[in-house]
């Protein structure tokens, strides 16, 4: 018997104990993804007979004499499944990495099925959509607009790579053919981790591992460049500290790299990671950051004292400012409310794990194809690491399945380099789902004091907070998060008083790192939630409370440092939208709640982003007329499912007067693409967008000035249109104009850099009105409300998804995401089965509302908007149960044993 | 990760006994084959190695479901979709369907088997309290010097803990006989901490009968999971409640009786929270499915939410 797969037959035997997802990656059928590897996630699904299987969790060989069909081989000729449409008209996908596996299990499903996709979708996770474009996809609504020349700004058009989402042929990081010339002789990297929080390594005995067939070598903390760099990408390294080494001999947390065993398959590099033998001192560890500023903690990282702001011992940053005299403003308070606050550690879980491959080409450049939001940065480090001349390095990404801030961060690419530059051959390592839990990185922990005074009306005299955020064992971000906990939240509201203290903490827990909202995220939540209990002791409503406190157009934007910034408003749209959610709330729309012991509740929550980052942040675009009189563009940004490609072309698109679909893009890439700082910091409009408004502006004014010189006229006679130029008495068309100007040796082509200053400011509201369960302590979203200004919406359908999206991961964050530490370090649930991200049941269909405003800072109009929409929504939901209970419930999530634990004791009926 | 030298599909139970023999003491069987890849994946075993995987999905003695007068047979190796597939099957099982739609998604319930859920003995399986709940028999078999042989054992004794059983080295569990429950209704609750795809932290399985006015209890099976170190019948609530009738005041007491078989120290008084608002909730659920009378069952339910 042999195997069938999308209709050919394969004669290849699987290995015995081989799933059947990577026997068809093997077999060519690389849309099957790996999300988990443990029957999760669902993005492995295929059809056995026609039934949808985790093809992660079953044996490859029981497939043997049945049909498989991946999602490769559901259309049938040039033709796409119904379904496949289906999701391309609704654009059921953002990073598109789990749509291999929708699309089969949403193919199979029967109209009982389709009625009742909470249940139906349970065994397929989606991180980016928030399920609502999937459920819009299985009944058939066809969300996507028209491509019209000169109007592409503000439709919704397709991703420009749908097709390949759809059917499967996308290529996504892991994604090579073995037959690949370029990666002939691929070899495998696997990394052993330490079992302990806090170590020395004494010893480590190679020499069991080298005997395992297979293997080629292993890498300690002795074949590595001695270099301290942080493994943070931003554009000013200075301002993460330089405190990992690619391999250490000491052990910070549980799931540090030790040592990479790299073999000619990926069971013999597991099998020789087992074989390795290491003798630790095992060193104290300290886990609670209050703990490790004790003067007689354990020193994670001895040598810090004498940094920057007053940091020693284990805090790696200490932060403080003051605007006004709290002082004077609590003492003229009529009310003052003070409560501490807590977040907790959450994944980013995008679908696709992190993982790169490195090989040498015959001119003995090396090139890195990697998953990550920062290739330039990436290209940079690794210059800097290996001393390679930064010509000989090519850096770039394929689609990159979900970032979120995780891939604001190198974490694979150096291994694979340093093993390829030391053997010479390609080397790939991609991570497994445990090891994003054990070994990436995570939202930063914070503990958050909040005391906040106000006049008998609600004016608020003084706010002050106290922020301590664990940022683990390695400072990466630790310092911008910080910044920016001090930062966004508090300008939210003017104030004649402010003031802040932070302290980022080194402790032995699993790195934070960046994570959309970023470090904002986590002050929100603390300051929403207190407004929210001050406004109840005023007995002011939370509309009220904070109409009368929010920053206004003409306020000063100011946290609570009294120099100079660049925020600036480009539009304000605030005041819109809380009168939107209000109104919306007040319709009386969505569920109703559940008959039982149920309490009902609901709350608000306000969110500011600066849009990007205060560091420095640059971009750069290039374009080019092409021979049919189609355009080329290149800029340097990564596509992971934000969208930045799509609107790329349509800012492109409005500018030239021509269609999206004229525009070739490529991204991400060093050798093909301008220099890019990383698409994070929601900087994928506002700074690389810019950069592709101003290239597009600089040819199109190439194009009128060329054609202007070539018949003797006056640029100012021609106008640019969809596919020629024209006067009143002429027209020439693009490609004709190309051939003329490459006759000449002229090419028709624009290079142009964005800088970002000043940067503009938007505005996010969320309301939720929810129902929580008195006994069980279950809560259900009811309905959920979203207000953005982000000013002019370059494609409206991509907005509404990203911030559908952002609010499924708020909701993740404020109910169930949870990463548990034992009281070894240990994280305890590293797997999608017991760290939950929202399924399709768990997620309402959340209304989104936009402001009317056209900002005059950012691109075509448009601000940022790739993280603020999450930054409301944990506090939101906090309102709103304390609302439902009267019970303040200041620390993150809200699990229902949480809930049941503070609601035991009150009057409760039985059900 | 899990390697393995061999994996055999048998098709018969000789087949499999064969290769047990063959690889005896370093073989694994498998039916729906679901845990096995992340178990040995997520180092709950450390990196495994078994030489030889026997299936025995395909055997024909753990296949097939035989619907008699007063029991039902199940073949081992059926598979949890065929609760919410089979109407044949869910109209006499009737709380097995309720237990299906909870149970994992419709990618793992097409594999995962009855057997499997229960040979792996997890506390919070979900199979366990349903089939409890159905007086299920496990017929085992075994092969000796003088063939092959068979015994019966009632489910509540065959599993002893958390991944503990009665099941001798070599013995394979081929099938189950379940009370045939026609008449009944049937109800499952669960609780995790999300709506969809969760491991139980309690669940309970529930299948009731009515008396001739539709107002009273007649038959009651209640059976717990997630609980203790085994799921369990909840036997003096039962004894409560048949021939009881269908008030709220009778189910707020059969909802308080046993609450001490509580046991996870985890989380106690969550869990007998839980368990007492799954049992009103459940046995109302039941007692509709069951055709209770509906002004009957509007006023209990009246009753129960006032």
């Amino acid at each position: 018997m042999t195997y069938s797969i999308d209709g050919r037959t394969v004669a290849a035997e699987p290995c015995p104990g081989q799933c059947l997802r990577t026997f068809l990656r093997e077999s060519g059928a690389l849309g099957v993804k790996k999300g988990c590897d443990a029957g999760d996630c669902g993005a492995c699904t295929v059809w056995l007979d026609g039934r949808p299987v985790h093809s992660c969790l079953m044996p490859a060989f029981r497939a043997k004499g049945r049909q498989v069909t991946t999602v490769q081989g559901l259309a049938s000729g040039n033709d796409l499944h119904p379904v496949q449409q289906a999701f391309l008209e609704a654009q059921a996908f953002q990073c598109g990495f789990c749509a291999a596996g929708m699309i089969m299990t949403v193919a199979a499903l029967d109209e009982d099925q389709r009625a009742d996709l909470p249940r139906a979708l349970k065994g397929n996770l989606c991180r980016c959509t928030g399920y609502r474009s999937i459920a819009d996809a299985v009944h058939g609504v066809a969300a996507i607009e028209q491509d019209v020349a000169g109007a592409a700004c503000g439709a919704s058009l397709p991703n420009p790579f749908s097709a390949g989402i759809v059917t499967g042929h996308a290529r996504y990081t892991m994604d090579v053919d073995a037959a690949d010339p370029a990666l002939r002789g691929l070899l495998h990297l696997k990394v052993l981790r330490s079992p302990h929080a806090h170590a020395r390594i004494l010893r480590i005995d190679t020499a069991k591992a080298l005997a395992i067939p297979g293997v080629v070598a292993v890498f300690t903390h002795e074949d590595v460049p001695k270099k301290l760099f942080s493994t943070a990408t931003h554009e000013d390294h200075l301002v993460d500290p330089d405190d990992t080494l690619i391999l250490d001999d000491v052990a910070r947390f549980v799931g540090q790299r030790i040592a990479a065993v790299v073999a000619e398959t990926e069971g013999a590099a597991e099998a020789g990671c087992r074989a390795l033998e290491v003798d630790y001192e095992i060193l104290p560890a300290v886990f609670d950051p209050v703990d490790a500023m004790a003067p007689d903690a354990p020193l994670l990282h001895p040598g810090n004292d004498g940094l920057a702001g007053g940091a020693r011992g284990n805090v790696f940053l200490c932060l403080k400012g003051e605007v006004g005299s709290v002082a004077e403003g609590f003492a003229a308070a009529a009310v003052v409310h003070e409560e501490t606050y807590s977040t907790s550690r959450v994944q980013h879980a995008h679908l696709e794990t992190h993982g790169s491959i490195a090989w040498r080409d015959g001119e003995g450049r090396i090139h890195v194809r990697t998953s990550t939001q920062a290739p330039f940065i990436t290209h940079r480090k690794l210059c800097y690491l290996f001393g390679i001349f930064p010509h000989d390095l090519h850096v770039f990404t394929e689609r990159v399945g979900g970032g979120f801030g995780g891939k604001q961060e190198m974490l694979s690419e150096d291994l694979c380099v340093l093993a390829t530059l030391k053997l010479g051959r390609p080397v790939k390592w991609e991570f497994t789902r445990p090891e994003e839990f054990l070994g990436a990185t995570s939202r930063h922990q914070m503990t958050t004091r909040v005391k906040m005074g106000a006049t008998a009306d609600g004016t608020l005299t003084a706010l002050e907070v106290h922020v301590v955020s664990n940022t683990g064992a390695y400072g990466g971000h630790g310092g911008e998060t910080l910044a920016a906990a001090l930062g966004s939240p508090l300008a939210a509201y003017r104030c004649p008083a402010k003031k802040a203290e932070g302290h980022a903490v080194y402790t032995n827990v699993i790195p934070g790192g960046g994570f959309r909202g970023y470090g904002a995220s986590q002050t929100s939540f603390a300051i929403e939630s207190a407004l929210d209990d001050l406004a109840a002791k005023l007995g002011i409503d939370p509309f009220a409370i904070r109409r009368r406190n929010m920053i206004r157009p003409d306020d000063v934007i100011q946290s609570v440092w009294a120099e100079p910034s660049d925020v600036a408003f480009g539009s304000y749209g605030l005041d819109q939208c809380l009168d939107l959610v209000e109104a919306e709330l007040a319709s009386g729309k969505g569920e109703r709640t559940p008959e039982g012991d149920w309490a009902e509740g609901t709350g608000v929550a306000l969110a500011v982003l600066e849009a990007g980052p205060p560091t420095e942040h640059r971009s750069g675009g290039e374009m080019r007329l092409l021979a049919d009189g189609t355009y080329h563009l290149a800029v340097g940004s990564t596509e992971m499912g934000n969208g930045s490609v799509t609107a790329h072309r349509q800012i492109a698109a409005a500018v030239l007067g021509t269609r999206a679909e004229a525009i070739a893009i490529i991204n991400a890439d060093t050798d093909r693409a301008p220099y890019d700082t990383g698409t994070f910091a929601s900087t994928g409009t506002v700074v690389a967008g810019q950069a592709v408004e101003l290239t597009a502006r600089a040819l199109a004014a190439e194009i009128l000035a060329y054609a202007a010189r070539r018949t003797n006229t006056a640029p100012e006679d021609w106008r640019l249109a969809a596919d020629a130029v024209e006067s009143a008495t002429q027209r020439i068309s693009l490609a004709e104009l190309c051939r003329l100007a490459a006759a000449e040796g002229h090419g028709l082509e624009a290079k142009r850099k964005a800088y970002l200053s000043p940067r503009t400011i938007g505005f996010n509201v969320q309301g939720v009105r929810l129902a929580v369960h008195r006994v069980t302590g279950e809560i259900r979203i009811l309905h959920s409300v979203h207000a953005a200004d982000i000013g002019r919406l370059i494609n409206p359908l991509q907005c509404r998804g990203q911030i559908e999206g952002a609010v499924a991961m708020g909701l993740g964050w404020a109910l169930t995401e949870h990463m548990v530490h034992d009281a070894q370090g240990n994280v305890v649930n590293a797997a999608l089965r017991n760290y939950h991200i929202p399924a399709f049941a768990d997620t309402p269909r959340t209304t989104v509302l936009f402001a009317d405003t056209h900002d005059t800072i950012g691109p075509l109009g448009a601000k940022a908007q790739g993280e603020c929409a999450i930054n409301a929504v944990a506090p939101a939901v906090a309102n709103a149960l304390a609302n439902a209970t009267g019970v303040r419930f200041a620390h993150l999530p809200f699990t229902p044993d949480r809930i049941f634990d503070r609601l035991g004791g009150l009057e409760s009926r039985p059900l | 990760m899990l390697t393995c030298d061999h994996y055999i599909t048998a098709r018969t139970l000789d087949a499999a006994f064969d290769a047990m023999e063959a690889f005896a003491g370093r073989y694994r069987l498998v039916a729906g084959a679901t845990d096995i890849l992340p178990w040995a994946r997520e180092g709950r075993a450390g990196d495994v190695h078994i030489e030889a995987l026997i299936d025995i999905s395909k055997i024909a003695d753990l296949n097939g479901v035989v619907i008699g007068k007063s029991r039902v047979r199940l073949g081992a190796a059926t598979p949890f979709q065929a609760f919410l597939e089979d109407r044949a099957l869910s109209a006499v099982l009737p709380n097995m369907r309720h237990c299906a739609i909870w149970f994992a998604c419709d990618q793992i319930r097409a594999s995962a088997t009855i057997g499997g859920n229960v040979a792996n003995a997890s506390p919070a399986a979900d199979g366990m309290p349903a089939l409890l709940v159905l007086n299920a028999e496990v017929e085992l078999a075994l092969r000796d010097t003088g063939g092959v042989r068979r015994r019966s054992v009632p489910l509540a004794e065959l599993v002893e803990g958390p991944s503990r059983t009665s099941i001798a080295p070599g013995e394979i569990i081929t099938s189950f006989e379940c009370d045939a429950l026609p008449t009944h209704g049937g109800a499952f609750e669960k609780v995790g901490h999300r709506r969809s795809l969760v491991i139980a932290v309690a669940c309970l399985s529930v299948a009731v009968s009515l008396d001739a006015g539709r107002k009273a209890f007649d038959d009651v099976r209640i059976a717990a999971g997630g609980i203790g170190p085994k799921a369990v019948r909840l036997a003096h609530t039962e004894a409560l409640l048949r021939g009881a009738p269908l008030d709220a005041g009778t189910i707020a007491e059969a909802a308080e009786l046993e609450l001490d078989l509580v046991q996870s120290r985890s989380r106690r008084d969550y869990r007998r929270a839980v368990l007492r608002g799954f049992l009103t909730r459940a046995l109302v659920c039941a007692a509709r499915e069951a055709g209770a009378d509906v002004d009957v069952l509007e006023q209990t339910l009246e009753a129960v939410d006032a």
